[in-house]
């Protein structure tokens, strides 16, 4: 019986996971609880059983039609078997996620002798049951039946996102817990200090571990020890990390053409300039200016050459690599030349400083400018051309990158 | 089934329609391109899963970079080298006296290595007759999407004789990757060598200089050391050991500093040139910016490895490239065309042996039955080096990235009886777990015999164990495995021999 589910090629990793589902007493009837259709479903009603009581339907059939606020949805029937007790009938509305629909049973089991699980164990445990059902996240996969997905073949390209989305609800947030398992020795512990049962446990306490496997985690949630949504956190942020990142893949340029390289030459070269004015502490001289401007224009070219055209912070990222693929990497990229010219009069310099923001920040009125004639102070126009480099592809963007350093001094004046 | 009927019927586009009539014609269901831990591990699965398959390699000997000139032959060094070091320095404190003097007999070293390398990549051959694939010497190129060309290879011994044309409904590119060439550095393998040529030196160099503190480098720096070198590493990242844990890789630095490395972190080679028998290299501090200019006998390049497509027609054929020379791939290995899958070193993913052969495995399951599996959160790295380092799942660095609170358990092998008697305690177990839910999310060993350890923690980050779940299993005594059990028992409650 489950041989013949796996042959089923495209539908193979749902019926591994109808197996692992498969209760091991086969004389006994399988719960069949309500699904959630949608992580945020909640309650659903049903609308139609396609089937009744002891009538034999096959994997694929249509079992029952349930409605949600935002549609009705057909479930599919994951494997043949038999409805063996209809628990929740026709039209019934507001029925929790997980609570018990309906008993399947196998195709060939005899009604009669079939032992229904306990009634009271869903029952009895009522408070537990609504807790879990009540979450989100936990859906209900007792039963071979699952949301109906389409049969027919897909195109390649749509495979992986139903694939992944599949492998979710079996390795990634709470699902209801595989009940072939062996119980992690820490569960176990932990389960017989609290006294519930491991049947209760398997029944009761969703699984964020992968296939359906109870983590210790799962069971402090339930104990309310921590919170369930640092449970489905931590289960995201491992499922994400569990496929290749294939996202935001920079594809190589295509080689340049031999003619395209003449265009470049011919093409008149690229110079931005840029007007700056800074205003500076009366007590600075112009050679003090200059000296500093010159000594940070050969930071900012440095810097501005120094850092990767690429976001470092990506996952592809590579120092060496940037600097491998970075064709002459120390070859200048830009030639920068610019003219200093003084606006206002210059005093007497006050202060040996050297770093430009320093001199900058001393716009603010201090008792030494206040005394010289003058209150204003000395302003200057720095005029600023750069030639960009056409030999190299991330030229433009370092140049960009340096004019942007020279702008920051201006604005930097400006506070 | 499906899916293959459907190839059958689609429709044929020749890139080049030369040579291909005389060319002699074989049809399979599957052609694999390279026959590395990707290639030959795909090949024998889909043979075991009733596809007629083929396997192409122009290097002819099985096994690709990983049993030729990668992971077999250093760790066959490695262990030797170690051995040799261990008789030297250590016998006599442990009680063995060796008359006469202990040396390295180099040429024999490397035979040694050599019949290692040779029983395995015979043995794939052998598995392939065993599983029925069939073997082609050659280079493999695509003719189309549904022929793959192989063409001699002078030199190989068992090469084809003529160009064959394999007819193929699905074809899997595990073509591998090569050594990073350094810009402006010639390799010749003699004084400037890769990886490869690191492998088969004819004596110890005196001096040996090597660019790149990865895993490589320091594998090999490590055999050199060991058999007498003064070992300069030369890095350009201010840490060792590429994705390794910070703390972990700090303390690797140490032991090897201990053992005679040199390192320059946050330092990079401006240019390297033979000179007769010294290759002299100039280096530059990257924050200071100073200059200075370094001498060695040999100077090893290993500054990573790039994918490997040359005279693969793959983007002629119109195969997407990355522009570091990826192929470039969806989550069920496939390029544009849905019956040619890329998997290994030459697309996505760490470049690592065991991760490819993952991927072998995972891509023939999506021909079989439309479905497959890698756990890339699962993946472990392991460094041969004296102690050993193996670590998988995340690390302390990517945790706080993403703020993910978390607790450590950390034990040191000091502690352990195992490595206590067995003189040699250097390291420790690191176990990172969450906070609350005590899920274990990394483990970091560095220490005696890590790489064997990892598994034991890969086995709990499958099964999303938490560190109790660990720690309350009974570990044989006294085994170094204990200090793995007892860095769990550290991380969510305390450890007892510590
Ligand atoms: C020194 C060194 C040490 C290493 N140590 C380790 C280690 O300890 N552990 C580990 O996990 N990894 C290690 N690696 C990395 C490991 O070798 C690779 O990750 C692994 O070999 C990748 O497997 P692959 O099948 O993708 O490609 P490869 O092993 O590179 O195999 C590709 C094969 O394809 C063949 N080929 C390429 N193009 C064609 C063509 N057109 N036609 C026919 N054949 C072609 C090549 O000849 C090659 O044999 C090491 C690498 C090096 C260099």
């Amino acid at each position: 019986m489950i041989a013949r589910g796996l042959l089923r090629g495209n539908a193979g990793r749902l019926a591994c996971l109808r197996a692992l589902h498969r209760s091991s007493a086969l004389s006994k009837a399988q719960t069949f609880a309500m699904p959630a259709m949608s992580p945020t479903m909640e309650k659903g009603g049903i609308v139609e059983w396609k089937f009744k009581v002891g009538d034999p339907f096959s994997a694929g059939d249509v079992l029952l039609e349930v409605e949600t606020d935002k549609a009705q949805i057909d479930v599919e029937a994951q494997d043949d078997g038999k409805l063996a007790k209809i628990v929740v009938d026709n039209g019934a509305k507001d029925i929790n996620v997980g609570e018990v629909i309906a008993y399947l049973a196998e195709p060939e089991d005899d009604l009669a002798t079939l032992e229904l699980p306990q009634p009271e164990k869903s029952t009895g445990k009522s408070k537990a049951e609504t807790k879990s059902a009540a979450k989100p996240s936990a859906t209900a996969k007792t039963s071979p039946a699952s949301i109906s997905q389409e049969n027919k073949p897909e195109p390649k390209k749509n495979a992986p996102s139903k694939s992944s989305s599949d492998s979710k609800s079996s390795t990634g947030v709470a699902v209801k817990a595989n009940p072939s398992q062996t119980l992690l020795p820490s569960v176990q512990m932990l389960l017989h200090v609290n006294n519930i049962s491991a049947e209760d446990a398997l029944n009761n306490i969703p699984a964020s571990g992968p296939n359906g496997r109870i983590l210790k985690g799962d069971v402090l949630s339930y104990l309310g020890k921590v919170s369930q949504e640092s449970v489905t956190k931590l289960a995201e942020y491992i499922e994400k990390g569990s496929a290749l990142d294939l996202t935001n893949i920079e594809l190589k340029e295509p080689e340049p053409a031999p003619k395209a390289k003449e265009e470049v030459a011919k093409k008149e070269p690229v110079v931005l300039s840029e007007q700056l004015h800074l205003k500076v502490a009366s007590g600075v001289t112009y050679e003090q200016l200059a000296r500093s401007l010159e000594s940070y224009v050969k930071e900012a070219k440095y810097l501005a050459h120094e850092q990767p055209t690429t976001n470092p912070y990506s996952e592809h990222f590579d120092a060496v690599f940037e600097e491998l693929i970075t064709p002459e990497p120390r070859a200048p990229r830009f030639e920068v030349s610019y003219d200093l010219i003084s606006l206002g009069s210059s005093g007497i310099s006050a202060k040996q400083q050297d770093d430009i923001f320093d001199l900058l920040a001393g716009t603010k009125p201090s008792p030494a400018a206040s005394e010289v004639e003058t209150a204003q102070p000395n302003e200057f126009l720095v005029s600023v051309r750069v030639q960009v480099s056409d030999k190299f592809t991330d030229a433009p963007t370092k140049a960009e990158r340096f004019v942007q350093y020279l702008r920051d001094l201006e604005s930097s004046a400006e506070l | 089934m499906l899916r293959m009927r459907l190839q059958a019927g689609a429709s044929r586009r020749f890139l080049s329609g030369t040579s291909r009539m005389l060319a002699e014609k074989k049809k399979h269901d599957l052609v694999v391109v390279g026959s590395g831990p990707g290639g030959y591990v795909a090949a024998i699965k889909a043979a075991q899963l009733g596809f007629d398959t083929a396997c192409v390699e122009k290097r002819g000997r099985a096994g690709g970079t990983c049993l030729n000139v990668g992971c077999i032959p250093s760790k066959a060094l490695l262990n030797n080298s170690h051995l040799y070091h261990q008789m030297k320095h250590e016998a006599k404190q442990r009680g063995i006296d060796i008359s006469g003097d202990v040396s390295v007999n180099v040429a024999q070293l490397q035979k040694a290595k050599d019949t290692s390398v040779k029983q395995l990549t015979g043995g794939i051959e052998m598995l392939f007759k065993k599983n029925g694939v069939t073997y082609y010497k050659g280079h493999g190129s695509f003719e189309d999407e549904n022929n793959i060309k192989v063409s001699p290879v002078e030199g190989v011994e068992g090469s084809v004789t003529e160009e064959t044309i394999l007819e193929a409904k699905n074809i899997i590119v595990a073509t591998g990757s090569e050594v990073t060439p350094f810009p402006g550095i010639k390799i010749d393998e003699e004084r400037i060598v890769s990886s490869t040529g690191a492998l088969s030196l004819k004596e110890v160099p005196k001096r040996l200089a090597i660019i790149g503190g990865g895993i490589i480098g320091l594998e090999m720096g490590s055999v050199y050391s060991r058999l007498g070198s003064k070992v300069s590493v030369v890095e350009f990242l201010p840490k060792i050991g590429a994705t390794m844990d910070d703390e972990v890789a700090s303390a690797t630095q140490k032991f090897l500093k201990k053992q005679g490395f040199d390192f320059k972190l946050g330092t990079k080679v401006l240019s390297a040139e033979r000179n007769g028998d010294v290759v002299n290299i100039e280096v530059e501090n990257v924050k200071s910016g100073k200059k200075e200019s370094l001498e060695a006998d040999v100077l090893l390049v290993a500054i990573g490895r790039r994918p490997y497509i040359q005279g693969l027609n793959a983007e002629k054929l119109g195969l997407e490239v990355d522009k570091r020379g990826r192929l470039v791939i969806d989550e069920q290995f496939n390029t544009k065309f849905p019956h040619i899958k890329v998997i290994g070193d030459v697309t996505f993913g760490p470049m690592l042996a065991h991760k490819a052969e993952e991927e072998g495995i995972a891509a023939v399951e999506y021909l079989k039955e439309g479905h497959g599996h890698v756990n890339y959160a699962n993946i472990p790295s392991v460094m041969y080096t004296h102690p050993e380092v193996a670590w998988v799942g995340k690390t302390e660095e990517q945790l706080k990235e993403a703020g993910i609170s978390y607790k450590i358990g950390k034990f040191p092998f000091m502690a352990n009886s195992r490595a206590k008697t067995n003189q040699d305690s250097d390291g420790f177990v690191k176990i990172l777990i969450d906070a609350e839910t005590e899920r274990i999310l990394g483990a970091h060993i560095i220490g005696p015999n890590a790489g064997e350890m990892i598994a034991e923690a890969g086995l709990a980050l499958e099964y999303g164990a938490s560190a109790e779940d660990v720690a309350r299993v009974c570990h044989a005594h006294p085994t170094l495995s204990e200090a793995f059990k007892e860095a769990n028992l550290a991380a969510y409650s305390k450890s007892i021999n510590f």
